[in-house]
């Protein structure tokens, strides 16, 4: 299983699927009806995503993510359905037609917009590198030479790559657990996370002294739809309007993201 | 976080049921499937030995993975919605199929042609030289290599968490993000895996012994 172990392969695999999937996306235009008359909205989330889309004590799907995913589905007076997917796999979902809509931590890139349409943005956070005290990181600079940590598929693997610091190496892991306990296990000098994660590790390993290093680039976030739902989209961003307004956006993110949220930038 | 207590450890308990299910489609479908393309490769038609062969080569150089991808994209990229359980089940019986066919192949071809030829002069026709003479030979060679492939194919399902499938390992790796204690999570699952694949390694075992012993009583 070669492919497995090679995430650019079958990202590729998978863009390949996606572009098949295009030329299909014309027929499901009709995405907000079809979720009326189906009285069932199908939501991709990841639940291996801590805070985003996560699990609660009782095992049933929590975090942000799965809150805006409810109050959706109540607002369009539907039933919710969420489809699990996985980093890689949220895209090729939504273009084949198994969900209306991504929920899941979708950062919005020129290159996604390729394929989907982006909604208002719902969330945006500061990603972070985080390492032990003892590790000089003063700048993004300072990545070089070293081995660092992120989750495949997640916005900190984009913004990274990205930032392009000569010498830096870039180590993936299946989701933020793996990365994470990379970082505690020594595997890699730093990670990049998110602040809520970041404080969760320090609670559970306070004699390791880790702390945040550097922050990257803003991480805004947005729900994405198959392209040609515009009814549906208009849609969203009304939805998104309100709730921005109400409070109640904001407020599901404090919950989950430990911190309040800042002012989003729209469309 | 919180830690992994009795909620957790029920939650990848229940996804093992799907583990099974899919382990027990996939061997249902490929054993049919390889039984059907066994058959088909020992015909006496060329055709369709190369079909049966290409077929099987095909499958064998594919990494599973990609099969699964393009069962649940791929098919409904073209117009045919599975589902998670469908589409992963057809992938690995397609996969199931394709190895379970050169196990039994080879357990037929293993059986020397004197044994053909032999049922051949007792006025047995092709069918019934295969039914009643080459068969319960091959059926006891090919059992200890079929039953090691199941435990094979059980392992494999785990791909299937790759399209999202919450079967065992995609549980595994939800817990493990809900908790952040993979070694404690993955444990649990390798354990499970354990269990599932051990009746199946004992087996494989026993009826290797037992082939050795009749091959020596053989040999006397």
């Amino acid at each position: 299983m070669n492919a497995a172990s090679h995430p650019r392969c079958w990202r590729s695999v998978l863009g390949a699927f996606a572009f098949f999937a295009l030329s299909i996306a014309g027929a499901h235009a009709q995405t907000f009806d079809a979720i009326q008359k189906r009285g069932k909205l199908l939501a991709a989330i990841n639940l291996a995503a801590p805070p985003f889309g996560t699990t609660d004590s009782q095992m049933e799907p929590a975090g942000y993510d799965v809150d805006m995913a409810k109050l959706l589905a109540k607002d369009l007076g539907v039933s919710l359905e969420i489809v699990p997917v996985t980093n890689e796999s949220r895209i090729p979902t939504l273009l084949t037609g198994k969900a209306d809509v991504i929920i899941s931590v979708l950062q919005i890139t020129p290159e996604r917009a390729k394929s989907v349409m982006f909604s208002s943005p719902y969330g945006m956070h500061q990603s972070l590198v985080f390492a032990p005290a003892e590790t000089k990181i003063a700048s993004l600079a300072d990545l070089s030479g070293k081995r660092v940590g992120v989750a495949r598929g997640s916005v900190y693997s984009n913004i990274l790559a990205q930032a392009a610091i000569p010498g830096m190496q870039i180590i993936q892991f299946g989701d933020d657990s793996a990365t994470l306990n990379a970082l505690v296990a020594g595997q890699v000098d730093a990670v990049g996370t998110v602040t809520f994660l970041a404080n969760e590790l320090k609670k559970r390993y306070p004699d390791r002294h880790f702390e945040q290093k550097v922050a990257l680039q803003d991480n805004i976030y947005a729900m994405g739809v198959r392209r040609g739902d515009f009814d549906f989209l208009r849609w969203l961003n009304t939805f998104i309007f309100v709730h921005h307004h109400d409070g109640e956006i904001a407020r599901s993110y404090e919950k989950w993201m430990g911190e309040p949220l800042r002012n989003l930038p729209t469309f | 976080m919180r830690g992994i207590g009795a909620p957790e450890l029920t939650y990848i308990v229940f996804a093992a049921r799907w583990t099974i299910l899919l382990s027990v489609m996939a061997l249902v479908g490929g054993g049919f499937f390889g039984a059907v393309l066994t058959l088909a490769g020992i015909s006496r038609s060329r055709r369709v030995r190369l079909v049966v062969t290409g077929f099987v080569q095909l499958v064998q150089g594919t990494p599973l993975l990609i099969l699964l991808l393009l069962a649940y994209f791929g098919l409904s990229a073209s117009g045919l919605e599975l589902g998670a359980l469908l589409s992963s089940a057809l992938a690995l019986t397609l996969y199931a199929g394709a190895f379970l066919t050169t196990i039994w192949q080879a357990a037929i071809d293993a059986i020397r042609p004197g044994q053909w030829e032999g049922a051949a002069a007792l006025g047995l026709r092709r069918s019934q030289q295969l039914r009643l003479v080459i068969l319960p030979q091959a059926v006891r060679l090919a059992l200890p290599p079929t039953c090691g492939f199941v435990v094979q194919a059980i392992k494999n399902t785990s791909l299937a968490s790759i399209i999202g499938f919450i079967e065992l390992t995609r549980a595994g790796q939800i817990v493990s993000n809900a908790t952040f204690q993979p070694l404690a999570a993955f444990g649990v699952v390798a354990a499970l895996y354990f269990l599932l694949c051990l009746p199946f390694t004992l087996l494989t075992e026993w009826l290797e012994g037992r082939q050795t012993n009749l091959l020596k009583g053989h040999a006397r």
